[in-house]
């Protein structure tokens, strides 16, 4: 089978988002469910893990170079993530909510600032000002 | 498992063995220990296939059988590609080591007058049955897939929450996920489900304006290279779509 290297296109000298997106991975990773299954205590813990993912990334440095979107992405393709995520929460769905959250991480820049911004209003809308 | 992991971890070594001894060369085919092992050369399986296509196509009679053969060679290959696709997670350990998504075939080309077109379909939407059309995913991780087996073994596919994002090539009756590719692999797997392509792009408006040789898509007019195939199987089912679309309006 052959074997594609994956390009990473985070790596800048001043900050490695690539270890920032690990990290967001482990923490989203173990209450994401796609069909939210496991009770009301789980989906509360997801949501405890999307808080503390928010804490952090709206503090985080945004990425200062312009990266244009490749594959079958373009510049706006995360619109689609965006509504999704806000009907999820909206809904109160939130080990969902993870799951498509780290799809969002595989696919797309999050440290672009087309997305941080949008990403970080979308979040403290619906998940911080909605407890 | 144990063992079936470590033989593939064998097959790896011994394959990056092959590849960066000075022994083997390019596109040599090395029998060793019952395992054939060959360089993939993208050019040359093109022709390989293309050839052999050509060949056959001239044998038979009517114009009928002709078109016939095209679509089950395409069949054949859009079913390796398929399959090769979904299985590629299953056989990856390392998820640095995973297939990054592609995009397979051109989306534009330059005409005669250099004017880049898009070959976009407006307005238009294609429901993709998952267990019969071919629909090519690229997974990235094993624990997505097993929670999605976990709901949908149970339950009906649901395509109402538009969780999938699907490009469908018209021409080529051939689509790609972008978003929800370890649902839509697990849908294709249980043979059950269907997903909505929002995105269609007609593949016959490239026919008259884009080469290809297996490595490359190249300008027609001007001979430039444009980008390069992310898979040499593409390039081989365009040739084939190209070949169907000639036979078809032949007068």
């Amino acid at each position: 089978m052959r074997v594609y290297k994956k390009k990473r296109r985070y790596l800048t000298e001043k900050v490695n988002f690539e270890i920032i997106l690990e990290s967001y991975y482990k923490l989203l990773e173990p209450h994401e469910d796609w069909s939210n299954s496991g009770g009301e205590i789980a989906n509360l813990r997801a949501k405890d893990a999307l808080m503390i993912f928010y804490d952090d990334y709206i503090n985080r440095q945004v990425d200062q170079n312009y990266i244009a979107c490749q594959g079958l992405n373009y510049h706006y393709s995360f619109l689609d993530d965006l509504c999704l995520l806000r009907d999820l929460l909206r809904k109160q769905r939130y080990r969902e909510v993870c799951w498509e959250l780290r799809s969002l991480m595989h696919h797309e820049l999050i440290f672009q600032k087309r997305i941080h911004n949008s990403l970080k209003q979308l979040l403290k809308d619906e998940l911080m000002e909605a407890k | 498992m144990m063992g079936f992991l470590s033989f593939t971890e064998k097959l790896k070594k011994r394959k990056n063995k092959l590849v960066h001894s000075d022994k083997v060369e390019k596109n040599n085919v090395e029998l060793k220990n019952g395992i054939i092992y060959r360089e993939i050369n993208g050019r040359r399986e093109y022709s390989g296939a293309t050839d052999t296509a050509k060949y056959w196509i001239e044998t038979l009679d009517t114009l009928q059988e002709k078109i016939h053969f095209v679509d089950f060679l395409a069949e054949i290959i859009k079913d390796d590609v398929r399959t090769d696709y979904m299985a590629s997670i299953i056989y990856c350990e390392d998820i640095k080591n995973i297939r990054d998504e592609q995009v397979p075939f051109l989306l534009y080309y330059w005409d005669e007058n250099n004017e880049k077109h898009f070959i976009y379909c407006k307005d238009e939407v294609k429901d993709l049955n998952l267990a019969t059309d071919c629909v090519i995913v690229w997974p990235w991780t094993f624990e997505k897939i097993k929670n999605s087996f976990k709901t949908l073994h149970y339950h009906d596919f649901e395509t109402t929450n538009n969780r999938q994002k699907a490009f469908y090539f018209k021409g080529l009756d051939l689509a790609c996920v972008s978003k929800g590719n370890h649902s839509t692999l697990v849908g294709m797997g249980l043979k059950k489900g269907s997903i909505l392509a929002r995105e269609i792009y007609d593949i016959r408006k490239l026919f008259p304006h884009v080469d290809t040789d297996g490595v490359k898509w190249i300008n027609h007019h001007t001979q430039e290279i444009i980008r390069s195939v992310p898979d040499f199987r593409f390039a081989i089912l365009y040739q084939l779509a190209r070949m169907k679309f000639e036979l078809e309006n032949i007068d």
